[in-house]
């Protein structure tokens, strides 16, 4: 009797306990709907891996599904039942020996729970396994035939470049004056250039460099501050600023640095002094900010003080715009700091357009305790002048702003 | 009257600085009586930080020996900040007539002006001679305003340190545990001593808290007694103190439970930052010795807030140090993903271990 019981709850569970297989070839079919099992322990390894998280499973369990139309196709293991297990899904096409990915997921379910979602074509055979790497427990899972979401009027497709070398790949920006954009990492005694090339391929130039004494870790920023038509480089790293600036040929890049001590979260090449000289400035978070002004044949001067000088620092994301259309460029820093410290403050700094600058974060109204990093402007509101949006990166003092400039 | 007095008190005020004069100019070979010269420690607020190490006369004999001078009391905390493998020897000495006072196991004593903490690094094993090598010796000085740090970098000679305040790289290789270290060591500048060791913009010590010094020491002279005792005894800390003092453990002692060895290493290398009203206290972590018997202040299920890879799903995820944020983390020597920022180039290999045995045994976020 009990058996019994047994099996007519089974028949009418919520779920289809079915007996998958351990391979892909020996993969049950399987429909819309809701299943279950035991255990990840068949003999074959998902492969390739469509996840995250790499290899180094043992053990899967194999599924496979013909839709009898076009889906949009989502496999789910985010249900309460689950809780606590972290799983992981690969869903291929192809034959089995020689599967393709079509999707994956580890954990963009709540908790460690996998949820995967596809473009099924009808009458394609789709394989979808779940693998071991984190652990063994089966689960519940559900397959949703949807309708696909309506085709986006444009869409992108990732380019690859495999022959990006070097330590920083952070950069892209026109290095020999082509009017092409170039990509441009750096290692410790290299600049590597993919040059742009009119036909949209790149040519690979490696050039040695002086090993840096700073390498940028924290931030990069290209200009051609030596005005030889060829950009220069400015590598900032955690205890200080280095530069690599260009011969007139832009064949060989020359090491400089003040030896100064820079714990740099963000630099900008700008003419600070209103002289035509592309000038440094260096965000220092931890204490006030420092800038290299340019003599005008090439020579950098250390400066500190003046723009933004919180004895603490504080300063994470500077950006130059002219935010009271003067024609002049002014600084305005996202910043950040923890406990009730006023280095959190942001700041605007008016550029006098003598080389100085004046604080007016509060008669601005720009003056937030936001923990923020960045901060992005731009006339939002087609207007006339420049509004920006604050960015935090933690919601502690604030969240996220979007601040309409008055144009007063 | 008030002229006579004036006169008088010059003319002793003269014949001081005539003695003075003498006692100091000791190549004067007519003196025939020269005072003995002083050989105690020398900290003249006014005056400090000096060019040299040895104008403190900390230490006596060969200076690299680190001999203390009276006065010049060592010290250990049970688990240390971990900078690269250095080997670390601390004293604490104090002006006469004061002391410090307790103000809570996890509390820095409140220590009186004039206090000097010194902390010498280095190598036992540093190449390529493979002998013993002193790098730097670092003090914080408690002047009437607050406290200083003042930076000694030695020479090769290891015959004297010099004052150095805008930090410098060097080149160095060691062998620690028979393993060969190749690293660019940092000596800290001012600005980055600050970082760590401060509340608000005010400069403070870090590890001289009870709960971290609460153990025995073997002084040379006074032989194996507990550090907070010995400094009631030799007149530096205001005693009694209670009985219980909450106190962390260290992370080394496999005869301690995991999570307490744990909590104790975070405290030491992390809670300067991550605790409440500190550096990075708008990130949630809490690792304070005290804050972290929630686990959730230890990021147990913590989600991060800046994401360097999905796959860091936690700050600790239960189980899986592969997906805690903070595995990855101390685990990293990329200067902008490693944690600590500061202070560390190459990884601590014992911490994360322990770290990733924690972690193990964690299966829920409870």
């Amino acid at each position: 009797m009990k058996n019994k019981l047994l099996l007519l709850a089974l028949f009418i569970g919520f779920s289809k306990a079915i007996y998958s297989q351990s391979t892909c070839n020996t993969a049950i079919t399987i429909t819309a709907g809701t299943y279950n099992f035991a255990s990840v322990n068949g003999t074959e390894v998902p492969t390739p891996v469509c996840a995250s998280g790499g290899a180094g499973a043992t053990a899967g369990y194999w599924y496979k599904y013909t839709p009898t139309q076009n889906y949009f196709v989502t496999i789910t293991t985010d249900f309460p039942i689950n809780n606590g297990i972290d799983n992981r899904v690969h869903i291929y096409t192809g034959n089995c020996g020689s599967l393709s990915c079509i999707a994956g997921d580890d954990d963009s379910g709540s908790g460690l729970l996998c949820v995967a979602s596809f473009n099924a074509t009808a009458n394609t055979t789709y394989y979808i396994a779940f693998d071991n790497l984190w652990n063994n427990s089966g689960f519940t899972f559900e397959l949703i035939e949807g309708t696909p979401p309506p085709a986006p009027p444009v869409t992108f497709s990732p380019q690859s470049f495999s022959n990006i070398i070097g330590d920083y790949k952070i950069a892209v920006a026109d290095m020999n004056g082509d009017y092409l954009d170039d990509i441009v990492s750096v290692s410790s005694n290299n600049i590597y250039i993919l040059y742009q090339q009119n036909n949209g391929s790149f040519n690979a130039v490696s050039f040695t460099t002086t090993t840096a004494a700073n390498l940028p870790s924290w931030s990069m920023a290209i200009g051609d501050y030596n005005k030889d038509g060829y950009n220069d480089l400015l590598y900032g790293g955690g205890a200080g600023v280095s530069f690599f600036y260009s011969n007139n040929t832009g064949t060989s890049y020359t090491h400089f640095t003040s030896g100064n001590y820079v714990f740099s979260q963000r630099s900008n090449f700008v003419d600070i002094n209103n002289d035509g000289h592309l000038d440094a400035f260096v965000c220092h978070d931890v204490a006030p900010n420092v800038y290299f002004l340019n003599n005008g044949s090439g020579g950098l001067t250390f400066h500190q003080g003046g723009m933004g000088d919180h004895v603490e620092g504080g300063n994470y994301g500077s950006i130059f715009i002219d935010y009271d259309n003067d024609g002049d460029q002014d600084l305005f820093i996202a910043k950040c700091r923890g406990g009730a410290s006023t280095a959190k403050i942001n700041e605007l700094h008016r550029n006098n357009g003598n080389g100085t600058f004046t604080n007016v974060s509060a008669a601005a109204n720009l003056n937030h305790p936001n923990q923020t990093w960045s901060s992005a402007w731009n006339d939002f509101d087609n207007d006339g002048d420049m509004d920006v949006i604050i960015g935090v990166t933690s919601f502690t003092d604030g969240g996220n702003l979007y601040m309409s400039n008055n144009g007063n | 009257m008030i002229r006579k007095l004036i006169i008088t008190s010059l003319f002793i005020l003269l014949a001081n600085l005539i003695i003075l004069t003498n006692s100091c100019n000791k190549e004067n070979p007519n003196d025939p009586n020269p005072l003995p010269e002083d050989t105690s420690v020398n900290v003249n607020l006014s005056q400090v930080p000096y060019d040299s190490l040895s104008s403190y006369r900390f230490f006596i004999g060969d200076i690299k020996n680190l001999t203390p001078n009276n006065g010049v009391i060592p010290y250990e905390p049970i688990t240390g900040l971990f900078t690269d493998y250095a080997s670390k020897k601390r004293f604490i000495w104090m002006p006469a007539g004061v002391k410090a006072t307790y103000q809570g196991d996890g509390e820095l004593l409140d220590m009186p002006v004039g206090t000097v903490l010194i902390k010498n690094f280095y190598y036992e094993n540093f190449l390529p001679q493979s002998v013993k090598k002193i790098l730097e010796t670092r003090l914080m000085i408690k002047k009437p305003e607050g406290w200083i740090f003042a930076e000694y970098k030695w020479n090769d000679e290891q015959t004297e340190a010099i004052l150095d305040t805008d930090g410098e790289y060097l080149d160095i290789s060691f062998i620690h545990n028979s393993e060969t270290y190749n690293t660019t060591y940092r000596l800290p500048s001012l600005t980055e001593c600050m970082v760590c060791h401060k509340h608000y913009d005010i400069p403070i010590p870090i590890g001289i808290k009870p709960q971290h010094i609460n153990k025995n020491y073997n002084y040379s002279d006074a032989g194996v007694k507990n550090q907070l005792q010995h400094l009631i005894d030799v007149g530096y800390l205001e005693g009694p103190l209670p009985n219980n003092i909450n106190t962390v453990v260290d992370f080394k002692d496999d005869t301690q439970p995991i999570e307490l060895r744990i909590r104790s290493y975070l405290d030491m290398n992390c809670a300067h930052c991550h605790a409440e009203n500190k550096h990075c206290s708008y990130r949630p972590l809490r690792l304070a010795f005290s804050e972290t018997t929630n686990r959730t202040n230890m990021g147990l299920c913590v989600e991060p807030q800046e994401i360097i890879n999905p796959s860091q799903v936690y700050v600790i995820t239960p189980g899986n140090y592969n997906k805690s944020m903070m595995y990855y983390r101390m685990n990293s020597v990329d200067e902008s993903n490693r944690m600590p920022l500061l202070g560390r180039t190459i990884v601590h290999k014992e911490a994360v271990d322990l770290l990733k045995q924690y972690i193990l045994t964690l299966s829920d976020c409870n």
